[in-house]
């Protein structure tokens, strides 16, 4: 029985953790926007240190001010601070 | 269409085939084409001929293309051979970022995961016609593209947000495909003329 049980919370153990979403859902994870896919996994939509590194600037994950979804967003430099640009 | 010449455009698919160790084949002519358009045909995914013209193809490092490259036509403009030599090097970093088992994985066998590769490739198209126009590609016409990829409408409905949530990120001064960057750096150099003005 407890070899059974053991064997039991290995299983368990080498599962992924199963984190189904609601379907075109988006959120944050640390630095990166999500969308939840067809197959209710959460997917990168993309790294916001990614988009600084090629955009210059700082970027951070955030919901959008009317909340229709998350993605990177600048952070707000100084007046005389430069931001990024193409 | 000032500065964008024939010459221009065989430089730039020059510069990033190096870039990104492609290499290109006329799709009309590849047997390995006729075949994946026949069977596309089949399986009622894309009709063959429109396969064979109207799509560029890329697996692994080469890129399949039913153009002349640098000679415009009515399907392929001079800045449409920009934007897709630019969405297929995509698909060459997508490939080389997964291996080849976890793209082919993706790409074939799931409708999501061929959806969400599109969407990122799509997202060239959108940010150098961002920098060419000042003006945000509509998320939804873009991913209605993907419709003529035999994938799901909730695909579709995710690669529209994908695109959506990019668009904004876009319109604030992102670039974030690295195909994206390399382009756009390479357009300012070469053809700055083709730039949108600011304001």
């Amino acid at each position: 029985m407890k070899l059974l049980l053991a064997m039991c919370a290995l299983a368990l153990c080498a599962c992924e953790p199963v984190d189904h979403c609601r379907v075109n859902d988006t959120r944050c994870s640390g630095q990166t926007a999500q969308v939840c896919d067809s197959d209710q996994r959460w997917v990168e939509i993309m790294n916001c240190d990614e988009v600084a590194a090629q955009s210059g600037g700082t970027w951070t994950c955030r919901m959008l001010d009317d909340g229709s979804g998350h993605t990177c967003l600048p952070v707000e430099q100084d007046a005389d601070e430069e931001g990024g640009a193409q | 269409m000032s500065g964008l010449t024939p010459g221009v455009v065989s430089e730039f698919w020059q510069y990033m085939l190096h870039r990104y160790g492609g290499s290109v084949i006329d799709k009309r002519n590849a047997s390995e084409m006729q075949l994946v358009g026949a069977l596309l045909g089949k399986l009622g995914v894309v009709d063959k001929d429109s396969f064979l013209r109207h799509y560029a193809t890329t697996i692994g490092h080469r890129i399949y293309i039913p153009f002349e490259i640098g000679l415009a036509t009515a399907d392929w403009s001079l800045w449409g051979q920009i934007m897709v030599c630019t969405h297929e090097c995509q698909h060459i970093v997508q490939y080389d970022d997964l291996g080849p088992i976890k793209f082919a994985w993706q790409y074939v066998a799931k409708t999501a995961g061929r959806a969400r590769l599109e969407a990122e490739a799509y997202r060239c198209q959108m940010e150098l016609q961002f920098w060419r126009t000042g003006q945000l590609v509509s998320a939804h016409e873009l991913a209605s593209s993907l419709k003529s990829y035999g994938v799901t409408d909730a695909d579709v409905q995710v690669a529209e947000t994908i695109l959506r949530m990019s668009g904004e990120s876009v319109k604030r001064g992102a670039v974030i495909n690295p195909t994206s960057r390399a382009a756009i750096d390479w357009l300012n150099v070469h053809v700055p003329e083709l730039r949108a003005k600011a304001g």
